[in-house]
């Protein structure tokens, strides 16, 4: 589904003949971490995620429509000082993440997208900012804005909704990305995504002057749960399958005092 | 004593106005306890009737406070709150939130009455994020209590509130009747 706010423009540099993709099996792989790992700490929370295709290394897997997220619900982002700020869709396309209040960041990320042009699929880059957006219904609206620059340059804006409870959730609607009139779409092979203050810099005004500062994290629970951190991810794909991967922070060691 | 025994012996009207006195301040002291014992039924009237029937019906007392809260502690997953309530009654309060940003949070609390005693609570919230702050609603269930609170019970208290992330404080509104 096309997101009708969403706007790509599309540079492509050469017209070669046009890649078929044919209906494959997708593979998932998640990482999880936390920057820095302490107890009872503020973190950053780390999700690498790396598409693929089942017995190709190199293969074009089907453009992802939908991702979804769960991490732990003890890992609560509202729990955090991020996202203090909203920042609307409209800002968002108009002016890129620099239109947006700086303090509606919630994190930084990358992904990798493949351009099925010419015999070989064109791998390019794509910058994520992770913003607060409106509320969705009752939910929480997470917005993954990405700027690509070439071959193909595109400013995509994937609404998400954070549900929160016991089934802590991120669930994130992921338009297609057009590449030529009768080519395939572009297919993301990786993301990369930090949820917390690394990276992140909000202002605030003291004694009449604007400071900057880094916000306090997600807190992480000062007793680590039973077997570690779970994390889950479920893929969506255009042809119709679907993907899942899971990961697990384990507990840190802790050294016993003699 | 020896003086005592003297004047009532005497029997002038120095004696007789001492007697009086004196029998007027112990049908104070033999009253004390009837009215301490009638203010108590009064107001724990749901205590359980372990000797028999109830000697009064239970009460229902209107309980529509406001507080204001700090964070005590890290914010995160759970919030623990402590800070003051007014309204109907006053006094200090603690909130423990979890999840207060879920469709499925909840809250438990317990209230100290400035009059003495404390009142219990439990509450299943519904958050919404509206950027830094979290307004929550629910409908709240009275525990239990000590004191002249020691067995208030009450549902379907109106429960809702704000809490703004930049400090984590809290403001809370609690509107209904408790029966104790």
């Amino acid at each position: 589904m096309r997101l009708p706010t969403a706007t790509a423009l599309l540079l492509t540099a050469a017209l070669g003949c046009l890649p078929t993709v044919a209906q494959a099996t997708e593979t998932a792989k998640l990482q999880a971490g936390f920057s820095p790992y302490r107890l009872g700490a503020s973190t950053t929370l780390k999700l690498a995620l790396d598409i693929g295709v089942a017995g190709a290394s190199d293969g074009l897997p089907s453009p992802v429509t939908r991702f979804e997220m769960r991490i732990p619900a003890n890992l609560e982002l509202i729990g955090s000082k991020l996202g203090l700020s909203i920042c609307h869709p409209a800002t968002l396309l108009a002016s890129g993440s620099e239109g947006c209040p700086a303090d509606a960041r919630l994190g930084l990320g990358s992904a990798r997208i493949k351009v099925p042009v010419g015999p070989e699929p064109i791998t390019e880059s794509a910058s994520i900012v992770a913003e607060m957006g409106p509320p969705v219904g009752e939910e929480i609206g997470v917005l993954l804005y990405a700027e690509a620059g070439s071959p193909v340059a595109a400013q995509l804006i994937f609404p998400g909704v954070l549900f929160g409870g016991q089934s802590q959730s991120l669930s994130t609607a992921v338009p297609l990305i057009p590449s030529l009139p009768g080519a395939p779409d572009i297919s993301m092979v990786s993301m990369k995504l930090s949820l917390g203050p690394e990276g992140l810099t909000y202002f605030k005004t003291v004694h009449g002057k604007t400071v900057g500062y880094r916000p306090e994290g997600i807190a992480l629970p000062t007793r680590c749960p039973h077997g570690g951190f779970h994390f889950a991810s479920e893929l969506a794909f255009v042809d119709g399958t679907t993907a899942s991967a899971s990961s697990v922070v384990p507990c840190p060691v802790t050294r016993r005092r003699r | 004593m020896g003086s005592k025994m003297k004047g009532m012996g005497d029997g002038g009207e120095s004696g007789r106005l001492h007697a009086l006195r004196g029998a007027a301040r112990r049908r104070m002291w033999l009253m004390l306890p009837a009215a301490t014992l009638g203010a108590i039924a009064a107001l724990a009237p749901a205590a359980p009737a372990h000797n028999g029937p109830r000697a009064t019906a239970a009460k229902t007392l209107a309980f529509n406070v406001n507080s204001n809260l700090h964070l005590i502690g890290r914010p995160g997953h759970v919030l623990n709150e402590k800070g003051t309530f007014t309204g109907s009654q006053s006094g200090t309060i603690a909130i423990r939130f979890t999840s207060v940003s879920s469709t499925s949070g909840g809250a438990s609390f317990t209230a100290y009455s400035s009059s003495g005693g404390s009142v219990s609570g439990t509450t299943s919230t519904k958050g919404r994020v509206v950027g830094a702050k979290v307004y929550f609603t629910g409908i709240m269930s009275i525990t239990g209590g000590t004191g002249r609170w020691a067995h208030a019970s009450g549902r379907g208290l109106k429960f809702s509130g704000v809490v703004d992330r930049h400090n984590f404080h809290a403001t809370t509104q609690m509107q209904g009747s408790i029966n104790v």
